[in-house]
Parts: structure tokens; C-alpha cells; sequence
């Protein structure tokens, strides 16, 4: 096993500020460059019943201006600096960022405060049905219109039991944004976006003690508010071991396969399962490419991944089929090439690479500023330790082989999963793709 | 003193310019290589560039350089294509092949404490292909099913046959990918006749950056130092026929929840003299959040979740599009509103505002555009293919400044000529043929 030349490590501070704003703060000033990352502990698993997509359709609201900052003037203010934008949202989290030429530090600070601090005066039913209109257009986009774009909502409903957060997919259903009012946006802001459910990142060429000093002026001001009440999630640990078929749109079928895995909070499983993972489909090498794609010709592609969840785990493996070769022909192959993973023992080189390239690739996300402060905040928030953007490195190295053998002999057991094909709509048959259950 | 939130806080002070010089070496071979080397983290992208591209294929064997670089990792040097495969993921390296139209880039991402035996993973990849029948079969097979797979993708179809529609039999014409009857055809002899022709260390470049160790230089001579080939014409001349405007095409859908909506025209040669021009007309008609087109159709009428336009400069003139994904009620409006600014940018001058915010995010966004040895690397990549000057990106600024809104009008006058617009949209056509009648006519064609 190889080890870095050179160790990584990135200096950081982790401050508090009166009001329970999380301050991190990490200097790089090898480019004239930062990066400010606002990350809410709120994301669609929040949404109550029947509120699907709100977290993310808030989100959008969050872009059309606060009290002092006209609607259309965050964008515009931003990219006009010559900074990049945008945000996101996951089940676990929501988050805001920017990189900006370091001069402009504060316009991004000013920005994100003015948000969190002075957003619901601005707020109006015009804003929230132009972006309720934009939302169902992303799910039209994204989803509906796009092959194989219903797939992973489906294998929800189905992998997870009714209420469950984790359930439903956050773009949220059609029927379930049409509902949302203004209230139910005022209510959403007053519970999760207060300083106390966040945390700031600023990273790059920064002095730290300037930056701290100038993250204060700009959010100490907003009133600390009281920490939202987190209901317990069940951690599922069992699948319905259903098998699903969903028609699309699409001239081939395609296998998707659930497993109901570590969460990140579970080190070093949540890393093995990782690396599990890379060796069934993080390259050309590994074993489901190997088997599907070169020898057996079943499958055009494979891949295999986990989600970085917070109260769950999920390891997917997704497969497309050859032309002429059916959903069930290409399960089967999948099947037999995991159960081999039991009788024919891993290499130490099969388990050597994984965690070689999973070190580059942790590697390449931190070389921005920006892909760095995403690592620092989701370490903070979903994972609950910040130090993990330092000690990622060490626990995959930590990992041996026989721990990934003992991951996957508990892991990819057909108890644990949901199965979902996908295949070609008959011809003819137009109506929407059928959910094949109850949402 | 009390923060005043109502105004907008001022910049601090300019850091300095962020634009690396590149060391510049030549082998005797004639190889180039350039290289800009940094500390920080302890990785390195290394691109090698060969002038492979679409481009140097005739539109009648297209994808002939897309899937030659498919094929180029799956057997070198001897080895086999499972060899290579464990070879290079055991190395955790990141290697990708492309070919765009106007060249062919070999790139490995790497940790430098690997950046031996990933140099010479890119040697054997780049100089010893075997193409061994086998796996030129596989690959073109593979690539025939994705060729079939991705006519379930709208975004697809239309990029495909909007190529088709602009630049009809030039190489333009046709993706890189190519299309079922130009790629089946293709066999061994083509790939490697095509290799022998376009790869030579007088046309290639190797640019390198990251924690690149202090002999990379001699590590670079080693590998790739007796390497020969024949004389190669980087350049290969092209006109372009400018096709005349189809009107509008359709491509039927059925059950679309949406429009794939795309209006295009050829645009600039990327050495064209008035290319700042040309980026600051697309900055405010559509390349940016707030761009007309953006503000129109979605933050103002909730059609889409995004309208922009892409200004996209190539070797010989390359397209300007406007591209909207709508929803399908709505696609006869969003077109026409799509006509409508393109229409705007000829009529009007565009407003100080305007061109402030075009102007700042072209110039301003330079140290973004240098910070990780990626993108330095990308950028070291396109002053090769585009033969840019070592000061290209330092003057860059002044010249996005110098643009008047005179300037831009006439611009859009010289790139929005509704005359010359290709109008496309994949759709469902029980719901939108009948609207879109009523721009012209309309002519039906099959997702090629």
C-alpha cells in the first residue's frame, strides 16, 4: 500500500458566534480566490406530508432578493464581480455558496446575511408562484422528460416504509408544490434558518482573524432563534426485497439495485462500503464492469456508489442493458457476479486500488476552494466532524481487505434491497410512467 | 459604527493578477511541452494534445476520432485490455480520452506520488495503441449502443441534428460521436491509419501542472523523447457553406412534458478579430444568470427552469445557440419571445447596466479561472489548440472593456439574422405542431 509523499492537511479554525452561528474558517492564499459556503441542517427529509419539494422550492426563494437586496440582484451582484453561485438541496441539507475574487468577500457575506437576517419582508406570492412555475419545470426537465429520470424516486417509495423522511425524492411531487403557501414559506424560514441550524464556511485567501472579525459584522447581529426540534429517523436496515418495473420512455432497460447501507456517521463503515463500491464499478477494472460489460456483453455500463446521508445508507448499483438483452437476463448477471464476491476471495490489489482512487478523488474535490468549503460544511453538518476533510485520507487507508470482504457479506444481502427495472414503454402506450405505488 | 446594510459593501483592494507563465520546452523530436508548476496539493493533470479532433475527419466517416480515443486505453504497449484496466485503476488514476472537432486530448489526473508511472500510462496509451481487432469491435459496438440509447434523450436529439441543420456535410455537421452509418463502417485500419496520420511529436503538446517534481522535464524526454512520426498540417482548411435557413424542424416526441427548444446561426472563427464583441452580446442576451433570456422566460414567466445562449468559438467558425427546455403548452410563446430578444439585441442599444454586469463577469472571473492545476492545465490545453499568445488571457480584460454597446448592436445584427436562424424544437408534435404553423412552415424529421 502506497502512502502520500506529502501529508495533506488543511488548517482550520472552528468559531461560535453569540447567536450560535458555526464559524470555519480555512486560509489558503495560494490564489486570490474564496469561497463562502452557507449550509442550513434542513433538507427535504424536513418536509412534512404532503409538503414534498418544499426545501428545495425555498431554496429558490432564498435567490429572489431580501430587504435590502433587490429581487434578480443576487445573481446579478455576484457574477458581475466575476464570481460563480448557486445552491443545492439533498435530504440532509441546504446550502448557498460563492466563490469570489477574495476583494469581494464581503459582498458575498453581505449577501448571505442579508438572507438569513432580513428575508421574510421581502417575500411575496409573485415570487413564490414564478418559482413554483421554474421547480415543476426543473421536474419536468430533470425527471419527467429525461430516460430513466423517475427511477431513484421510485426505488424510494418502495425501499423506504410510508412516512419515513427519507421516502420521498427531493424535486418533491407535482401535486405536493401546488400546495405550498406563503405561510408554510414564513413558517419553514422562522424554524430552520436560524444562525444556530448553520454553519459558515470561508475558505481561501483569507486572514483569519479578518475574516472572523467580518463574518461577525455581517451576522452577528441576527437574533439567535431556538433549535428546531429533529424527530429521530429509523434507520432502515431492511428492504422490502421488492422488485419493481417501471415503463419509461427508453429503448433499453435498465436495473437499478438498492442497498440499505451505512450512513456517514458510521466510520469507517460508510468508507468501506465506499470502497465496495469502487471495486464492483469505479473503473474498468473492477469486477461488474469486468464481468457485464467486457466479458459477458450483458450491460453497456455499470455503476456503483454510495449517498453521503446523515440517518441513513444507501449503496446503489445501476446497470444498463445491451440491446436485446432483458432487465431479467442482465439482474441475473449482476447476481451472479456480487455472489462471487463470497467464493472468490478479493485480491489485496483490487482493494489497493480502490483506496488509491478514492484518495485521488478526495484529493480533486478539495482542490478548490469551493469544492473544499462543500467538504468542510457537509463534514460539519451531515457528518458531525469537521476534522474529517484532514482524517478522510487515513481512514481509507485504515481500510483492509478483509474489512471489505466482511462489509459486503453483510451488505449485499437481497434482504437489504429494492430492485427496479426499468423497461421500454410498449409502443403505443403514452400515459405517464406508472409509479407502481402508493406515495 | 453600525453596519449600513442599504448599500452595497465596497471591494477591497485588487489582489494581484493570477495569470501563470508557463515554462515552454521542445524536445528534438519536435514535441512541445508546457508546464506550469505549483505547490499546494500533491497532484497533477497531465494533457497530451494531438491535432486528432472531428475536424480532421470528413463528415462522411464522423466519429472516426471519437471512437479511435475509445479505443486508444483498451490495448497498448502490449498489453491487453484487462491489463490496462487494472494497470491504470490500481494507480487510482483519472485518465480520459476526447476528441472534440479541433483536437484530441489524453488527460490523467494523478497524485504526484504517482506521476511516474502515469506519464507512462500516457505514453503507452498515446504512442503504442495496438488496436487489437477484439477490442476495436467491442468498443465500436459499444459505441453503436450508445449512439442508439441516446435518441431516448431529447438534449440529445437536438444537438445532434441541429449540427446536421447548421453545418450540413461539413465536419461540423455531425457530432464527434458520429451517427450509426458513419461509425458502423469504421474498422481496425481506419483507427490506426487515422493514428498514423494525426499523431506525431511535431503536432503534439504535453501540458503538465500541478506538484510537479523538479526532474518532470527529464521523466517527459524519457517517455516520449524517441518518438517519431511524419509531418502533420494542424490546420486543416475548412469552408463553411452557410446552409440556408431550414425554417422551423420538428422532431416528434410523443408524450414530451416538454420542448427542447434550440434557435442557432454560425457564428466566429475563435481567432476572429471581433470575438470580444461576440462574448459580450452572448453575456447579455444569454450566457449569464441574469441575461435577457434567462430573466424572460423564467424569472418572469415560470416556463422553464433555465433559458441561455452559448457562443461557441472553434478553429473554423463555430455555432451561436439560444436553448430553452419549456414546458409544452408554452412553446410556441417561449420561441417567440426566444426571436423576440433575439430581435431586442439588433433593434436597441443594451443599457450601461447591462454591459457592466457582461463586462465584469467576463473580466473579473479571471483568478477563478486559475486556481485549481486542472483548469490551468484546460487552459494551457486551449492556447495550443487555438494557437493563443502566451498574453492572451492577461490583455484579455482590456479588450472586453473596449467593447462599446454600439459594438455589441452591431454584433447582434451581424450573429441574430432571423434569416439565417435554424429553429428546433423536439417535442410532442400532436401538441405543438398546429402553434408552431403559425411562424412558417414546419418541417417534420425523424430523431436522426
Amino acid at each position: 500500500m502506497t502512502t502520500p509523499t506529502r501529508s495533506i492537511r488543511f488548517p482550520f479554525e472552528i468559531h461560535e458566534l453569540d447567536n450560535g452561528l458555526r464559524v470555519i474558517l480555512q486560509p489558503d492564499r495560494s490564489s486570490p480566490v474564496v469561497a463562502v459556503h452557507l449550509m442550513y441542517h434542513v433538507g427535504s427529509k424536513n418536509e412534512r406530508p404532503g409538503g414534498t419539494g418544499f426545501a428545495h422550492l425555498f431554496e429558490h426563494l432564498l435567490f429572489q432578493g431580501s430587504e435590502h437586496v433587490a429581487e434578480a440582484e443576487h445573481f446579478r451582484l455576484v457574477q458581475e464581480a466575476g464570481g460563480t453561485l448557486n445552491g443545492s438541496t439533498w435530504f440532509d441539507r441546504t446550502n448557498y455558496f460563492e466563490t469570489v475574487p477574495s476583494h469581494q468577500l464581503d459582498l458575498a457575506l453581505w449577501l448571505e446575511a442579508d438572507r438569513m437576517g432580513w428575508f421574510l419582508a421581502s417575500i411575496t406570492q409573485a415570487k413564490l408562484d414564478n418559482q413554483r412555475d421554474v421547480v415543476k419545470n426543473e421536474r419536468r426537465q430533470s425527471y419527467e422528460n429525461r430516460p430513466y429520470g423517475l427511477a431513484t424516486e421510485t426505488v424510494l417509495q418502495h425501499a423506504f416504509p410510508p412516512g419515513h423522511p427519507y421516502r420521498h425524492p427531493t424535486i418533491g411531487y407535482m401535486e405536493d408544490l401546488d400546495r405550498a403557501s406563503l405561510d408554510d414559506v414564513k413558517d419553514f424560514f422562522r424554524t430552520w434558518y436560524g444562525p444556530g441550524n448553520a454553519v459558515l464556511v470561508i475558505c481561501g485567501d483569507i486572514d483569519p482573524e479578518d475574516a472572523l472579525r467580518r463574518a461577525d459584522r455581517y451576522f452577528g447581529e441576527i437574533p439567535s432563534r431556538p433549535p428546531p426540534a429533529r424527530p429521530s429517523v429509523e434507520t432502515v436496515v431492511h428492504g422490502s426485497a421488492s422488485m419493481i418495473r417501471l415503463e419509461d420512455s427508453v429503448s433499453v432497460p435498465r436495473v437499478y439495485m438498492m442497498y440499505h447501507g451505512p450512513s456517514v456517521r458510521s466510520s469507517p463503515d460508510y468508507e468501506t462500503a465506499a470502497l465496495l463500491a469502487s471495486l464492483l464499478a469505479g473503473g474498468r477494472s473492477a469486477r461488474l464492469y469486468q464481468d457485464l460489460v467486457y466479458d459477458r456483453r450483458l450491460a453497456e455500463d455499470v455503476h456503483a456508489f454510495v449517498w453521503p446521508l446523515e440517518s441513513v445508507g444507501m449503496l446503489w448499483v445501476v446497470a444498463t442493458a445491451r440491446p436485446g438483452v432483458s432487465a431479467e437476463a442482465l439482474q441475473s448477471g449482476m447476481d451472479e457476479t456480487l455472489a462471487r464476491l463470497a467464493d472468490s476471495p478479493l485480491r489485496e490489489e483490487e482493494v489497493s486500488g480502490a483506496r488509491n482512487r478514492a484518495r485521488r478523488q478526495l484529493v480533486l474535490q478539495l482542490e478548490s476552494v469551493g469544492g473544499r468549503a462543500s467538504v468542510l460544511a457537509h463534514s460539519a453538518v451531515v457528518r458531525g466532524d469537521v476534522d474529517y476533510v484532514n482524517t478522510s485520507f487515513d481512514v481509507y487507508g485504515a481500510v483492509g481487505t478483509e474489512d471489505v470482504r466482511d462489509q459486503a457479506a453483510r451488505l449485499l444481502m437481497a434482504e437489504r434491497r429494492t430492485v427496479l427495472h426499468v423497461i421500454p414503454r410498449e409502443p403505443g402506450a403514452l400515459d405517464e410512467p406508472s409509479s407502481g405505488g402508493a406515495r | 459604527m453600525r453596519l449600513d446594510r442599504t448599500r452595497v459593501p465596497a471591494p477591497g483592494a485588487v489582489p494581484a493578477p493570477t495569470v501563470p507563465r508557463p515554462n515552454r520546452m521542445r524536445l528534438d523530436n519536435g514535441m512541445s511541452l508546457v508546464s506550469v508548476r505549483r505547490g499546494g496539493l500533491p497532484e497533477a493533470t497531465l494533457s497530451l494534445v494531438v491535432p486528432a479532433g472531428a475536424h480532421a475527419t470528413g463528415a462522411g466517416t464522423a466519429g472516426l476520432a471519437s471512437l479511435m480515443a475509445k479505443v486508444l486505453p483498451e490495448g497498448a504497449s502490449g498489453r491487453g485490455a484487462r491489463e490496462m484496466a487494472v494497470w491504470i485503476d490500481g494507480l487510482g488514476l483519472q485518465l480520459g480520452v476526447s476528441a472534440g472537432y479541433d483536437s484530441l486530448v489524453l488527460r490523467v489526473r494523478t497524485l504526484s506520488e504517482q506521476l511516474e508511472p502515469a506519464l507512462d500510462v500516457l505514453a503507452a496509451v498515446a504512442l503504442e495503441p495496438d488496436f487489437l481487432a477484439a477490442e476495436v469491435e467491442r468498443c465500436k459496438g459499444e459505441r453503436l449502443d450508445g449512439i442508439r440509447r441516446l435518441r431516448d434523450e431529447p438534449v440529445e436529439v437536438a444537438a445532434d441534428l441541429l449540427a446536421e441543420l447548421l453545418y450540413g456535410d461539413h465536419p461540423y455537421g455531425r457530432l464527434p460521436r458520429g451517427r450509426l452509418d458513419t461509425v458502423e463502417p469504421l474498422g481496425r485500419p481506419d483507427l490506426a491509419g487515422f493514428h498514423q496520420d494525426r499523431f506525431s511529436p511535431r503536432a503534439a503538446t504535453l501540458a503538465a501542472c500541478g506538484d510537479l517534481s523538479d526532474g518532470f522535464e527529464d521523466l517527459v524526454v524519457a517517455r516520449f523523447g524517441n518518438w517519431h512520426g511524419p509531418e502533420v498540417d494542424a490546420r486543416p482548411a475548412v469552408s463553411i457553406q452557410q446552409v440556408s435557413s431550414p425554417g422551423t424542424v420538428l422532431v416528434d416526441r410523443p408524450g414530451s412534458g416538454q420542448s427542447e427548444i434550440r434557435i442557432a446561426s454560425i457564428g466566429l472563427r475563435r481567432d476572429d478579430p471581433d470575438e470580444p464583441a461576440a462574448r459580450v452580446t452572448n453575456a447579455i442576451l444569454g450566457g449569464l444568470f441574469n441575461s435577457r433570456l434567462n430573466m424572460n422566460l423564467r424569472e418572469d414567466k415560470g416556463w422553464t427552469y433555465g433559458a441561455r445562449s452559448a457562443l461557441t468559438l472553434r478553429r473554423a467558425r463555430g455555432p451561436l445557440t439560444l436553448r430553452a427546455a419549456v414546458d409544452t403548452p408554452v412553446t410556441l410563446d417561449a420561441v417567440r419571445e426566444m426571436l423576440a430578444e433575439a430581435g431586442r439585441m439588433r433593434q436597441l442599444l443594451p443599457d450601461e447596466e447591462e454591459m457592466r454586469t457582461a463586462s465584469g463577469a467576463l473580466t473579473r472571473s479571471l483568478p477563478l479561472r486559475f486556481e485549481t492545476s486542472r483548469q490551468i492545465a484546460g487552459t494551457l490545453v486551449e492556447q495550443v489548440v487555438y494557437d493563443l499568445p502566451d498574453d492572451y488571457w492577461s490583455t484579455f480584460p482590456g479588450r472586453i472593456q473596449a467593447v462599446s454597446r454600439r459594438e455589441v448592436r452591431e454584433m447582434a445584427i451581424r450573429l441574430l439574422d432571423p434569416g439565417r436562424f435554424v429553429v428546433l424544437v423536439v417535442g410532442d408534435a400532436e401538441a405543438v405542431l398546429p402553434d408552431l404553423e403559425t411562424l412558417g412552415s414546419v418541417t417534420l424529421r425523424e430523431a436522426p
